[in-house]
């Protein structure tokens, strides 16, 4: 490993991220969803019955391999550093922020890519919103808009999340009664489970080394020119393009694309709070359950709120379905923004009288 | 000697630590019982999946029996005294969603594609499973072909009435039903 140059490692990272997301969906993920952290999330939510649905209930072991992966690759290279204490409701709220923006546009910034990889042109409002958010966060970043600074703390922390890691990979071996498992709808389409584990863990190790990151790659790109976390962004596109032409799955237009809605503004706005959210707490949604596994307690925080945020989206449909978002996912949007731009004036002002 | 102290370095640590031992021998015990039993049971515990087949199976042998008529008129190409017998279906068997997509066969056959389309849209709004190819109730194939027809047919009548609106909300609902069977994450 030692014998990559980082901005080849991230470029690595992004063609087995980018290609194997498109393989799974041939092993049996859903389509244009092979990799997805927010549904992926909001099936976790299901099985552990946080959310009703039993159609989007299943314990991910992808989700589970890019936790565990981060963690043991962390382990390996000793970079595991616990640290936390940094603003943790906020981060919480973000994290559930975060979530309901992917609710409303049904997808995460990877599955962003990997719709606009597979044809997908509706999935171009949601690209021009996220950097449109990036944009912003930036520029309030360069204002000096950032959360606390998070602290040494005891290691017993760091190993909390991938310890609920080992948890759900117990859960998905043994089945115990309350785990919830859909046999129809998204839930029953999966990869085998050794499979999407193997390329969860495998992607999970990578992105801890190369610390790849959709909204962090941009970010960087706008704020310094740098483009060593960008060129990993691009290659997931383009890795993902590939398999998709070379697999047949490529399909150009707007209309039946599936897992997708026409509802352009709203798939604009629901990135841009994905876009600002994710720069306030430095990273995407994947990029939270990497360093989660890699001891960072503060993206612990927001993976949880995630988790939370997965589990409302279903509930108080605070999301999209194929015909357009629902009222209160629109609302949800509007008050995340809100929130995140609250955020970021008191944290100004806060640094500013400092 | 370090991990030592640390763990048995007084009364207090020993008891901790030996405690610690005794509910993790417990728990995972416990975990091993509880896993050979769902293997015993085929994770009958979890999913319920031959629950769900014996379910379908019976919804498929019922729907059978109920549409039995309707289906021969329908093969028979008796469009309205089908659409009569189908009126008397749904009386009663109000929550069948399966009704609508008899309904939209009838009035796809008969032409008036703006209503099949809303028929096939609540047939798969009331029953997702009719666009989810793992379930025994898949019936996307026939309703895309439809909608590939329909939307030819639809996209020449807004070419003459550009301005009716009824038609224009059908192809949107037709772009809906696409995407449904599309399938991906809801």
């Amino acid at each position: 490993m030692s014998r990559f140059k980082l901005p080849d490692l991230s470029i690595i990272t992004g063609i087995v991220l980018g290609g194997g997301a498109v393989m799974l969906t041939l092993f049996g993920n859903p389509v244009n969803s092979g990799i997805c952290i927010s549904c992926f999330l909001e099936n976790l939510a299901g099985a552990l019955q946080l959310q009703d649905s039993v159609r989007m209930s299943y314990i991910r072991p992808e989700l589970v391999g890019f936790l565990l992966g981060a963690f043991f690759m962390a382990k390996q290279n000793r970079r595991f550093r616990v640290t936390g204490g940094s603003s943790p409701l906020i981060r919480f709220f973000l994290g559930f922020f975060m979530i309901v923006g992917c609710g409303v546009f049904i997808g995460c910034p990877i599955k962003m890519l990997l719709r606009l990889g597979a044809g997908d042109l509706t999935a171009v409002a949601a690209l021009l919103g996220m950097l449109f958010g990036i944009w912003l966060g930036g520029k309030y970043l360069r204002a000096g808009s950032v959360l606390d600074r998070a602290q040494n703390l005891p290691t017993i922390n760091g190993y909390i999340l991938p310890g609920i890691g080992f948890l759900l990979l117990l859960f998905l071996f043994l089945k115990p009664a309350f785990i919830q498992q859909g046999f129809s709808g998204p839930a029953a389409q999966h990869a085998p489970l050794w499979i999407s584990l193997a390329v969860g863990l495998l992607i999970g190790g990578l992105a801890q080394r190369s610390g790849l990151c959709i909204t962090g790659g941009i970010r960087n790109f706008f704020l310094f020119r740098e483009k060593t976390l960008f060129s990993g962004v691009i290659a997931i596109f383009v890795s993902a393009l590939m398999v998709s032409l070379v697999s047949g799955q490529f399909n150009l237009g707007m209309e039946a694309q599936p897992g997708a809605h026409h509802s352009h503004l709203w798939s604009f706005l629901a990135m841009v709070l994905v876009g600002l959210a994710a720069v306030i707490v430095d990273g995407c949604p994947f990029r939270q359950v990497i360093k989660a596994g890699e001891g960072d307690v503060d993206a612990g925080i927001t993976c949880f709120g995630m988790v939370t945020g997965a589990a409302m989206v279903i509930t108080w449909q605070l999301r999209s379905t194929s015909a357009g978002p629902v009222f209160n996912g629109q609302i949800a949007t509007l008050l995340g923004l809100i929130f995140c731009l609250t955020v970021i004036l008191s944290y100004r002002k806060a640094r500013v009288k400092r | 000697m370090a991990i030592k102290d640390k763990f048995f370095g007084n009364a207090l640590d020993s008891f901790t630590t030996v405690s610690l031992a005794v509910l993790l021998v417990i728990t995972a015990v416990m975990l091993a019982q509880h896993g050979a039993m769902a293997l015993q049971e085929k994770g009958a515990s979890v999913s319920g999946k031959e629950l769900a087949d014996e379910m379908y199976q019976k919804r498929l042998e019922q729907d059978k029996k109920i549409y039995k008529e309707v289906q021969r008129l329908f093969g028979m190409r008796m469009y309205t005294a089908a659409e009569e017998v189908l009126q008397k279906v749904q009386r009663d068997h109000p929550d069948n969603p399966r009704s609508f997509i008899y309904q939209a066969r009838l009035q796809y056959n008969t032409g008036k594609m703006v209503e099949a389309i809303s028929s096939y849209r609540q047939a798969v709004d009331s029953e997702p499973d009719f666009v989810d190819n793992n379930t025994p109730l898949f019936l996307g194939k026939e309703i895309m072909d439809h909608l590939v027809a329909a939307k030819t047919t639809l996209a020449q009548e807004l070419k003459s009435r550009p301005k009716d609106e009824e038609i224009r909300k059908a192809l949107d609902e037709l772009l809906y039903l696409q995407r449904r069977v599309a399938g991906g994450c809801e």
